[in-house]
């Protein structure tokens, strides 16, 4: 199996890395892009802690391989933080106790902020939905859910003519 | 668990795929949604596999009208039909049963070409889309053929499709002159297989009385299939709970009839014969609601 070069922008900045085509975007980010945000929960998908938002959609990197990604804009959670503050999601969720042992974390931010880019006023029913896919064991997830709540609103006041994709 | 080892392909055009399939170490790459679980956890992978991966081909993305059918591209994916407007309105009961599927980050890959050449027998999309009467458009190099989906299943996991095929597109018959539902029973409420799945389609006609009836039901038999002798049963009788409730029976029997009595009847039975019940009902009052 030879390796093939796959380039692709992460986080805002373009990369280029040679793989082998079997690794998954997941392992390609932790691995050979050193960026362990994105965790491996399950490997199957069902757990989201793996979750990335890849052309501008949220999906698990445990599904995709690293090849499909080429010439793609991928965000994962190292990218929320702009110039070494923190994005109102993350503030959110310290404030919150939206955080326990962490490691559901990265997923549940990227599924976040996908769900704040397309709906900015979004619903507890539309929260949970959009959580669906997001699996965390420690916080019982109402403390996830008022920090979704509370980042979004302090980012529609913000910006209130924006309409996502910040 | 790694995957195996692989060489990987990304053909933009139709033609570039086609022959890219005709390799005979080439397996199609959709959504990658089951491919690549299901690569991860064999036993006995291929060995010298080439991915094929459909996903740049334009063609294979659109949802377009064509006189009084739909045509949807084979890699259309689950959340692209929940959201379109086309389906929406003339097949919102494919609308609901792709929204109902996996999570948001599923549905973002997760494609009807992949759903129905899975073949599971717990298909989400399967009900719908015979309702609609769909048929698949296969290509290869050595030519085209139409397949209707009733035929292209052929029991769980198994489809028609040959080597050297690829899904270009599915058409399904545009309906909108009643009212139409899916519904989905599962142990939760996401990322959920189902236990039973339901679409039916129920049409009025002046005096009340049902003009057009379409049922299906997955997960209850080998493969997802409509009841025909449930919808001529239907068509011409009043809307109302007795009728329903005979068809109700007549779907539960026909199931038991193909699978006979197993371990899960005892549950099955009731509970297929109360959501046929309730299917049939709530498409009778978006019908109604249409008129």
């Amino acid at each position: 199996m030879r390796k093939v070069r796959i380039e692709f922008t992460l986080n805002g900045a373009l990369v280029s890395v040679k793989t082998y085509p079997n690794k998954t975007l997941l392992d390609l980010l932790r691995e050979d892009l050193g960026l362990t945000g994105p965790k491996r929960g399950c490997d199957v998908g069902e757990c989201g802690a793996c979750t990335v938002i890849y052309n501008g959609k949220a999906v698990n990197s445990c599904l995709i391989l690293a090849p499909e990604v080429e010439g793609g804009e991928i965000f994962t959670v190292e990218g929320l933080s702009k110039n070494g503050g923190l994005h109102p999601l993350q503030e959110a969720f310290i404030e919150h106790d939206a955080v326990q042992c962490g490691f559901c974390t990265p997923g549940i931010l990227m599924t976040a902020k996908y769900l704040l880019d397309h709906n900015p006023d979004p619903t507890e029913e539309e929260i949970l939905k959009a959580l669906q896919g997001n699996i965390c064991r420690c916080t019982g997830y109402w403390p996830i859910v008022e920090a979704i709540k509370s980042a979004a609103k302090k980012m529609r006041v913000s910006n209130p003519c924006k309409s996502g994709n910040s | 668990m790694s995957l195996p080892p692989l060489d990987y392909v990304a053909p933009r055009t139709l033609k570039e795929t086609l022959k890219a399939l005709s390799d005979e170490r080439a397996v199609p790459l959709a959504g990658g949604t089951d491919l690549i679980v299901n690569l991860r956890n064999s036993e006995d992978p291929p060995k010298n596999l080439l991915l094929v991966d459909l996903k740049k081909v334009s063609e294979f993305h659109l949802i377009e009208e064509e006189d009084d059918h739909l045509k949807i591209g084979s890699l259309v994916t689950l959340a692209e039909l929940a959201s379109s407007p086309l389906i929406s309105k003339f097949a919102p009961a494919l609308a609901l049963a792709a929204e109902s599927m996996g999570s948001i980050q599923i549905r973002n890959r997760g494609t009807v070409a992949g759903n129905i050449v899975n073949a599971s027998p717990c298909a989400d999309l399967a009900p719908p889309l015979l309702i609609h009467e769909a048929s698949l458009l296969l290509v290869s190099q050595s030519g085209r053929r139409e397949v209707p989906l009733s035929k292209f299943v052929k029991g769980p996991y198994r489809t028609d499709l040959r080597r050297g095929e690829v899904v270009r597109l599915f058409s399904i018959k545009k309906m909108h002159d009643g009212g139409e539902t899916f519904y989905k029973l599962g142990r939760r409420e996401a990322m959920n297989k189902a236990r039973m799945n339901f679409a039916a389609y129920i049409s009025l006609n002046g005096a009340g009385k049902i003009k057009e009836a379409r049922f299906s039901a997955g997960s209850l038999t080998p493969s997802p299939m409509r009841y025909k002798d449930v919808e001529t049963f239907l068509e011409g009788e009043k809307p109302d709970p007795r009728v329903f409730k005979r068809a109700a029976e007549m779907v539960k029997n026909k199931i038991f009839e193909i699978t006979g009595v197993r371990w899960s009847t005892p549950y099955k039975a009731p509970v297929s014969e109360n959501l046929t019940l309730w299917v049939l009902k709530e498409a009778t009052r978006i019908a109604k609601g249409r008129r």
